[in-house]
């Protein structure tokens, strides 16, 4: 479904992708992994034609959507939950997710996909006529993810989902994203949550400082304590991301 | 008693005038963080078509004049937008600020050098000046008018802004112009629907303008609209709310200075009204509806 063909990010001289290559194929759920820093926020923001691409190809089926405009790539079915959520603290909850159905035609569609996706997030349902802003960090997360399944996505890229969210919640978190692909939904996850995200993904990418160091079965990853140590930082015993908190310091 | 409702629906004209044309600033300013110094050419440029068709084509009512006036105004801010704007769109915000100063002295230049410096008798439909009478009070047309066409524009413009989705982007560009571009939706599109809103808005302020002065000239739109920053400064510069209130306040409290002051200093009535202005902005430097800066407000 998405491939990505030696793609580079610069923001001037740092190189925050390099030459990276992945691939997402259609129903799979792929987790991108990688300390504070590694590239993964922009390899995304590349792919969705947030930031510039300097080298590399993008392709989208047979459709190349390198260097596309972001509105044009989320009209072809691509679309994405910034980090840190993003969602639009003015605006209710209802008015967030009718600008996430913006796009689409089909009135009875929208309708019957909003009330599938509210009964799976209840929350939202009993704030829908709150502002935005008044929902904690979790339901604000949930909002999120609705808002971009409102746009019927054949693909959704979430960035750090779990982000400052209770362990309890990380893995609620993680649930519903697995039940989205029940919808038909492929989904590339941009996570620092290694532990749970490789609990849910079929595969998995290491990046870091701009380059992959592993790709492969999240099970094979998961499973072996060199690599997650190795690429990840994280100790078996702990299980803490160390490695990403040193990265920042 | 007829005093006191006159100086009212003086207040309320003026204020609405400000607030049409604050609104303006504060739309194009929340959507692009742009601070649109050639805002006042909108109004200036109305009131030369409006001469220009009352010259060139004769028209038998001068009612005629007016939609081509708004439609002048809205033009005037699309074609802004496209050909100066657009180009700078990620520059930094001094990269705005300058190009608006430009266009701004390039318009008033270009209608100094091709028509003239003094002004150009602009025709309004009579009606605006008839006076009618309520009970005992006689209120001149222009003023309910005035008043009316605020309170309906601004109706138009919540009903936009609440149930349209270009409407919603817009309101939530002027925090996340981004994620705006996620939901798909075109961030030209978006820009354009600001400008040619800060362009009406500017149109209908325009024609009550010329109304009461009777006349176009080159410089005619700066007045208006440095009142108009005055009044979005005081809401709190980028709230759309806060646009229409300052707008109103000032209004009011140029109305009351002119009623309190004496006939020796009331000339420097302005001064007092900046005074005050500055006054309310040391207590409250964010304006009446601005919030002050938050953590984790935006991002970078
Ligand atoms: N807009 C920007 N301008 C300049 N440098 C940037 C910009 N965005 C990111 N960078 C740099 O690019 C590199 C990669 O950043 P990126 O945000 O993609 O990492 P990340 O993997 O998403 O990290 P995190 O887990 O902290 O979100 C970092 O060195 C960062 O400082
Ligand atoms: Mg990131």
């Amino acid at each position: 479904m998405l491939s990505v063909d030696l793609l580079s990010v610069s923001y001037g001289a740092i190189r925050a992708v390099r030459e990276v290559s992945l691939r997402v194929e259609e129903g799979e759920i792929v987790a991108l992994l990688g300390p504070n820093g590694a590239g993964k926020t922009s390899l995304i923001s590349a792919v969705i034609g947030l930031v510039p691409v300097a080298s590399g190809k993008v392709m989208l089926g047979d459709v190349d959507i390198t260097r596309k405009k972001p509105e044009d790539i989320v009209r072809l079915g691509v679309t994405m939950t910034p980090e840190g959520r993003h969602i639009f603290g003015d605006l209710t909850v209802d008015e967030n997710l009718r600008l996430g159905a913006a796009v689409r035609k089909d009135k009875a569609g929208v309708k019957k996909d909003l009330d599938e996706l509210l009964a799976m997030f209840p929350i939202l349902q009993e704030r829908y006529n709150s502002r935005a802003q008044t929902l904690s960090g979790g339901e604000q997360q949930q909002l999120a993810i609705v808002r971009a399944m409102m746009s019927r996505p054949k693909l959704l890229m979430l960035d750090e989902p779990s982000l400052g969210l209770a362990p309890q919640l990380v893995e609620q978190i993680f649930q519903l994203i697995s039940t989205l692909r029940d919808r038909g939904v492929t989904l590339l996850v941009v996570e620092q949550n290694a532990h749970e995200a490789l609990l849910f993904a079929d595969r998995a990418y290491v990046l870091s400082t701009g380059q992959i160091r592993f790709e492969g079965a999240a099970g094979e990853l998961a499973g072996s304590e060199d690599l997650m140590a190795h690429y990840l930082g994280i100790g078996a015993e702990t299980g803490a991301p160390d490695a990403a908190d040193a990265a920042k310091v | 008693m007829e005093y006191v409702v006159q100086q009212a629906l003086n207040a309320l004209s003026i204020g609405g005038e400000y607030a049409l044309l604050a609104l303006g600033l504060a739309i194009v300013f929340s959507v692009m963080g742009l601070v649109n110094f050639a805002h006042g050419e909108f109004i200036t440029i109305s009131g030369y078509t409006m001469y220009a068709l009352f010259i060139f084509a004769a028209p038998t009512s001068a009612w005629g004049l007016l939609p081509i006036g708004i439609l002048a105004s809205i033009t005037a801010a699309v074609v802004f937008e496209r050909l100066a704007f657009r180009p700078i769109r990620n520059a930094p915000a001094t990269t705005g600020l300058l190009t608006a100063f430009g266009l701004s002295i390039i318009v008033k230049n270009f209608f100094v050098t091709v028509v003239a410096t003094r002004s150009k008798a602009v025709p309004t439909p009579e009606f605006f000046t008839e006076m009618i009478t309520i009970g005992t009070i006689n209120i001149q047309v222009l003023q309910i008018l005035e008043g009316a066409v605020t309170g309906v524009a601004l109706m138009l413009l919540l009903i936009l802004l609440r149930h349209t989705n270009i409407g919603l982007a817009m309101r939530a560009a002027s925090t996340d112009f981004n994620t705006v571009r996620l939901m798909g939706i075109r961030a030209n599109q978006v820009v354009l629907a600001a400008f040619a809103i800060s362009g009406f808005l500017a149109g209908l302020a325009a024609i009550f303008i010329i109304a009461r002065r009777g006349a176009a000239d080159p410089f005619m739109g700066f007045a208006p609209v440095l009142k108009a920053f005055v009044a979005a400064v005081l809401g709190g510069f980028g709230s759309l709310a806060g646009a229409v209130v300052g707008g109103f306040a000032l209004g009011i409290a140029e109305v009351v200075f002119q009623v309190v002051l004496p006939e020796s200093i009331a000339g420097y009535r302005d001064a007092f009204v900046f005074l005050f202005v500055g006054g309310l902005l040391i207590l409250r430097p964010q304006g009446i509806f601005g919030q002050s800066a938050q953590f984790g407000d935006k991002e970078g």
